[in-house]
């Protein structure tokens, strides 16, 4: 029997202490070193690789290689084996690469003075620097932080350490921002010299965006060697690549749960990594309003889960910066007139009315479609000031030739039973039936573009749009405008997808964003109610991700042909994949977004016409990549699988 | 008073004493035994008190009978205590009594670090989750036929063949520590060698060894699908001597370092296609073994017997564990051998008094042949993969089908022992223990397939947290009482605090706002027609 007691003298108020009793227990101790002499030493790897039928595999590193092959690491193997080696997205034009490879370290790599005009000129200076950081991150020991001393270039053969690459760049126009229909094409050549003492890399692009595409496909021409400790590259190599689609998004909402802002820029890392240009960034919604508004500081005051929760002006102008140079353009949404709520509260108190309604109504399912409840109030027009000066701080910080308005899920029974409402309706003899309440909301959503297009000096821009009632069949065309308005399709692509065909044939640009399999928040239990899983469940794998077709989608209803034609019209901008927020913080992001925001980034560059299975090597060795460079994937596989290509078949 | 914290109900155990004043709190901590292996006979019990000494003096007092029911009351004095952010101090309760003790003796975890590596630090990290929630038991699913990153002392072929790579390997002194960090946060570690199926990959080297022979069949043999349940194929070689003998000395390595007295063996999906060969005919026919069954017990109980041998086998290495010349209590997953158990002729070491059930393949209120086995007195650990396998849910790694569904929290909280079938007041007898549960408690696996250390941490919480609540307090309410949601999200931010990846389970609004999320049963008329709008997109 043993008996301890602590005394803790506190000085704090209440009651503050702090477990020290770790005698408690007897066999509590630190853990002695015991050696093993002969256990590091004897702990190696058995196995190596070579590249069989454009396989790489796995073999017995004392008999398993035939004379006329060379073993090699599993990384080097990837480079050229197949003929699309390791790269994703798989490039749309020419892809040649040489069956030999060099090593050379990283401190040998060098930069020709860029061919280009000021400011693409700085840009590029960013952008060689942020893939000489790729060449870093190759190396396993990475995350000790020691950079280009992990390379130890003095053990390197006389060739390897002498061997020098050097890089060209040179970009035509001045384009500097990421916007509908940019011209991100590039062509890339590797040649070695004779004596393969220098490898000349020339990237050649119309734009900066081009360029910065082309250095991408450079870094997934090398790997490290773990045999040599060096890099290696194929030797030799021409590649000509331009993107399927121009509109290539993920949407990240920050509202149901707030997401520190370095996880954003750790985001736009991931769409950078494949060659994905959208973050469409769903900032404020019922829940929360993180955007610091310069002219409205009230919006956060009220709106913000906390102090430490909320972008700053500086924050958001230095993410859209850090996007523009890694080729992905920050794109805002401001949702409304539903999905707002806390934020708005403090009209009455100031003398603006109400400018939301039905804020925190109860029982939720009668005023929205997920607690909490929220809805601006179409009548009064202080509330369309408010928006205006909103819209004057959003295009401050970002660029202004694309906005998403959101504009999805209005709930009528909100405004219906708002007695200020609907005595307005009726004062100005109007009804309060479906059709009334569908008017009022086209009517808002006209002031509100009036007031974004004033916001951008009175100047046009392009504004997306969810699909909802407003964007239906019924209304469509009738309220919105297809010079004006993209519309984003988040119905289900098959079971309710007659919108699509609607939207084309009547002239809509398109995003697609069809839940099943874009939206990567479900299959996971639901956050509301039971024991059931989430509304939008199940789980979809990468491979559903991949498959999607924007272009197929459109001809299940058209016929091939006329999808075909709606594409070359540029009716289908592309497509964007979805993380909403109610079960996600920095946590748990960024393994469901990648990598399965790699599959989707490779349906919206190459839109292949192989299957998934075909890519299903390629892609985990492409998740392995993301993890080097810090990303944190989910799992696809036994590590087994991606040793051995191709055997885990179903 | 007997009340139970998280686990339960905690708010009606304390009244607000008026505001508490700056102040020293003296714990004093009492231990009756001096027990220092969790076993399934371990008291975990603990009584816990606050009490107010003046206005100064805050006596913190915690009685148990060991250490690891101490240690559970620490975890619950750390949840009356919550951070203060107006006046920047710790704050907690008094009066507080507490009295606990769990309802089922094992509440398990179990983790694969096989088919895909997890790192020693994300094992503890893990450890760390299981402790804040009181749960005891870390089944460690060490090896498959996927990659054996085991380092035998014995046989350090097995990881030079076996091991992803070399940096993918545990040595005796990592495992040794972890199962030291684990003790003294109230946990086991119970290791998996699972035989004679899923082993492959590092049981290669027989035939170049003199004297070893084949050691294993159908390794990374293709097509898969004719000769094991998912690639990559292996089944150890049942009719090779020099099989056991490796087992027994893997065996010895691992009771080294893992504590002795519970030992799983797996046992589960042997495919007797892959057994199905001339050297395994002649050695059945010389052996009397009339089919592929026969072979089965056989191989059973000759690796039951080198277990054996490996607890009273001499120590090593001078901090090796000391063994305790008892046989550990082999554990078994549901099979087609545990069916056969009942009918079996010739079970031999495979008793009812020594061997331990897992059952992942369905409950006994289903299935005949799992009463059956409870008929018989087999102790159980229930692990349902219809509710305890918490990888589901994330699509397929072979093929593209969405493979079985997501399993929520609720669904876990909602576990009913006595409704599937397990009787949770019958006792039994074990050569080891004497008198346990029949019904031990439940266990939630993480099979890793598609799993790693950095998505490991959502899969686990906060539905371990659930889960560990259906096992400590066996509550009579179920997920849907008011509370629970409300505790549960709590846990999760504490988790989070601590370091732990939880999964998010809510906007958090739904925290701030509290029940504001639920779907509310009351019904307001509202003044003017509804109208339903679309499902939610988001």
């Amino acid at each position: 029997m043993k008996k301890f007691v602590l005394f803790l003298p506190i000085l704090l108020s209440c009651v503050i202490f702090e477990i020290l009793g770790t005698e408690c227990h007897e066999t509590v101790s630190e853990p002695r070193k015991l050696s093993h002499p002969g256990i590091q030493g004897s702990i190696s790897s058995r196995y190596t690789w070579v590249c069989r039928k454009e396989i790489c595999t796995k073999i017995d590193k004392i008999h398993g290689a035939l004379p006329t092959e060379t073993p090699i690491p599993l990384d080097v193997c990837k480079l050229n084996c197949a003929k699309e080696g390791a790269l994703w997205p798989l490039p749309t034009g020419k892809v040649e690469l040489e069956k030999l490879t060099l090593n050379f370290f990283p401190q040998n790599v060098d930069f020709l003075p860029f061919q280009a005009e000021e400011p693409i000129k700085s840009m590029l200076k960013q952008a060689a620097k942020i893939f000489k950081s790729y060449l870093l991150e190759m190396h396993p020991d990475n995350s000790n932080g020691n950079g280009l001393s992990n390379f130890l270039i003095a053990k390197g053969s006389a060739n390897d350490k002498n061997r020098k690459i050097s890089i060209s760049l040179s970009v035509v126009w001045p384009d500097t921002v990421v916007k509908i229909g940019v011209d991100e094409s590039y062509t890339l050549a590797l040649i070695p010299s004779n004596d393969a003492k220098l490898i000349q890399v020339s990237i050649i692009a119309n734009t900066y965006f081009g360029v910065r595409h082309g250095l991408e496909t450079l870094s997934q021409l090398i790997a490290f060697n773990d045999d040599t400790g060096t890099l290696t590259i194929v030797q030799q190599a021409t590649i000509t690549d331009k993107p399927a689609f121009t509109y290539r998004g993920i949407l990240m909402d920050t509202a149901r749960n707030f997401i520190p802002i370095s996880y954003l820029k750790r985001l736009i890392d991931g769409l950078s990594y494949n060659k994905l240009n959208m973050f469409h960034w769903h900032i404020t919604d019922t829940h929360s309003f993180p955007f610091q508004s310069k002219r409205l500081p009230l919006m956060t005051q009220y709106g913000a889960y906390s102090s430490r929760k909320i972008y700053t002006i500086e924050e958001m102008k230095d993410l859209v910066e850090y996007g523009r140079i890694r080729g992905v353009k920050v794109l805002p949404e401001f949702d409304a007139p539903a999905h707002v709520g806390h934020g708005w509260e403090w009209g009455p108190s100031n003398g603006f009315g109400n400018l939301a309604v039905c804020l925190e109504s109860r029982p939720w399912p009668l005023y929205c479609v997920e607690p909490p409840c929220g809805q601006l109030n179409p009548i009064n027009d202080k509330m369309y000031n408010v928006l205006g000066d909103l819209f004057k701080d959003f295009l401050d910080i970002f660029e202004n030739d694309l906005f998403h308005m959101g504009g999805d899920e209005v709930h009528f029974n909100c405004w219906n039973t708002t007695d200020e409402i609907t005595k307005w309706l009726i004062d100005n003899g109007r009804g309060v039936q479906k059709e009334d309440f569908v008017q009022l909301w086209a009517e808002f959503q006209e002031r509100a573009y009036g007031q974004l297009k004033d916001a951008n000096n009175g100047k046009k821009l392009d504004a997306i749009l969810w699909t909802s009632e407003l964007a239906n069949e019924e209304h469509v065309t009738k309220y919105l405008s297809n010079s004006t308005y993209i519309i984003q399709i988040w119905s289900n692509g098959y079971e309710e997808g007659k919108i699509i065909p609607f939207l084309i044939k009547n002239g809509y640009r398109t995003i697609f964003s069809n839940v099943d399999p874009w939206y990567f928040d479900c299959g996971y239990g639901a956050w509301v109610g039971d024991a059931s899983n989430n509304w939008c469940s199940p789980y979809k794998g990468w491979q559903q991700v991949y498959t999607n077709s924007p272009i197929k989608i459109l001809a299940n209803y058209t016929g091939e042909d006329e999808a075909e034609e709606a594409y070359k019209a540029g009716l289908i901008l592309g497509g964007e994949a979805a993380l909403w927020s109610e079960q996600v913080d920095e946590q748990s992001m960024e393994s469901k977004i990648w990598p399965r925001g790699a599959a989707l980034a490779e349906r919206l560059w190459s839109n292949p016409s192989t299957d998934w299975y075909t890519a299903e090597g390629r892609m985990v060795h492409h998740r392995e990549r993301l993890v080097d460079r810090g990303l944190h994937p989910d799992m696809l596989q036994p590590e087994w699988c991606h040793h051995n290509d191709k055997l885990c078949h179903g | 008073m007997s009340k139970k914290l998280y686990p339960m109900d905690f708010v009606k155990n304390y009244d607000y004493g008026g505001h508490c004043n700056s102040g020293t709190v003296e714990v004093s901590i009492k231990i009756e035994c001096d027990d220092h292996v969790i076993t399934l006979i371990t008291d975990e019990s603990y009584t816990l008190k606050i009490n107010r000494d003046g206005n100064r003096f805050l006596l913190v007092q915690l009685i148990g009978k060991t250490f690891f029911g101490i240690r559970h009351g620490l975890e619950t004095l750390s949840q009356l205590i919550i951070f203060d952010d107006e006046v920047n101090t710790l704050k907690t309760l008094s009066p507080v009594l507490i009295n606990d003790s769990p309802a089922f003796p094992y509440r398990g975890l179990m983790i694969d670090s096989a088919r895909n590596f997890i790192p020693i630090g994300s094992l503890e990290r893990m450890i760390d989750g299981m402790s804040y929630n009181k749960l005891n038991m870390l089944h460690w699913h060490l090896s498959d036929s996927n990659s054996f990153p085991f380092f035998s002392r014995t046989y350090p072929q097995m990881t030079h063949y076996g091991a992803y790579s070399k940096k993918e390997i545990y040595t005796p002194n990592q495992v040794r520590n972890l199962v030291e960090y684990a003790l003294v946060r109230g946990i086991k570690i119970i290791p998996e060698l699972d035989a004679p199926a899923h082993a492959g990959n590092g049981w290669q080297w027989g035939p170049e060894t003199e004297g070893y022979g084949n050691l294993a069949f159908c390794v990374n043999e293709e097509p898969w699908k004719k000769f094991c349940g998912q690639p990559p194929c292996g089944q150890l070689n049942p009719a090779n001597p020099k099989v056991y003998e490796v087992l027994g000395g893997i065996y010895s390595d691992m009771l080294s370092v893992f504590d002795p007295d519970l030992f799983h063996m797996g046992g589960d999906e042997v495919w007797f296609e892959c057994w199905k060969n001339q050297s395994v005919q002649t050695f059945m026919k010389e052996n009397n073994l009339n089919d592929f069954m026969d072979l089965r017990v056989y191989f059973q109980n000759n690796a039951y017997e080198k277990l054996k041998m490996a607890a009273t086998k001499p120590s090593v290495e001078p901090n090796d564990k000391v063994k305790s010349n008892t046989a550990p209590v082999p554990i078994i997953w549901t099979s087609d051998l545990t069916d056969a158990l009942t009918k079996l002729k010739k079970t031999g070491e495979i008793e009812p008094n020594r061997y331990i059930i897992q059952a992942w393949l369905d409950v006994p209120a289903r299935n005949p042949k799992m009463r059956k086995l409870l008929d018989a007195g087999y102790p159980m650990i229930a692990s349902y993969e219809g509710t305890f396998y918490l990888d589901h849910g994330a699509g397929s790694w072979i093929g593209d089908t969405d493979g079985p569904s997501y399993h929520s929290w609720q669904t876990l909280y909602d576990f009913d022992f006595q409704a599937n079938g397990y009787d949770i007041n019958k006792r039994v007898k074990n050569f080891r223990f004497g008198e346990i549960p029949q019904i031990l408690g439940g266990e939630a696996t993480l099979w890793t397939e598609k799993v790693n250390e950095m998505t490991m941490d959502g899969k686990l919480w906060p539905r371990g947290a659930a889960f560990a609540e259906r096992l400590w307090t066996n509550p009579k309410v179920t997920s849907s009482s008011p509370t629970n949601f409300a505790r549960l999200l709590r846990q999760n931010e504490r988790m989070k605090l601590r370091g732990i990846h939880v999964e998010t389970r809510q906007p958090k609004s739904c925290i701030l706002i509290g029940s504001v999320c639920e779907i509310l049963e009351e019904k307001t008329a509202p003044s003017h027609t509804t109208y339903t709008n679309d499902t939610t997109h988001a």
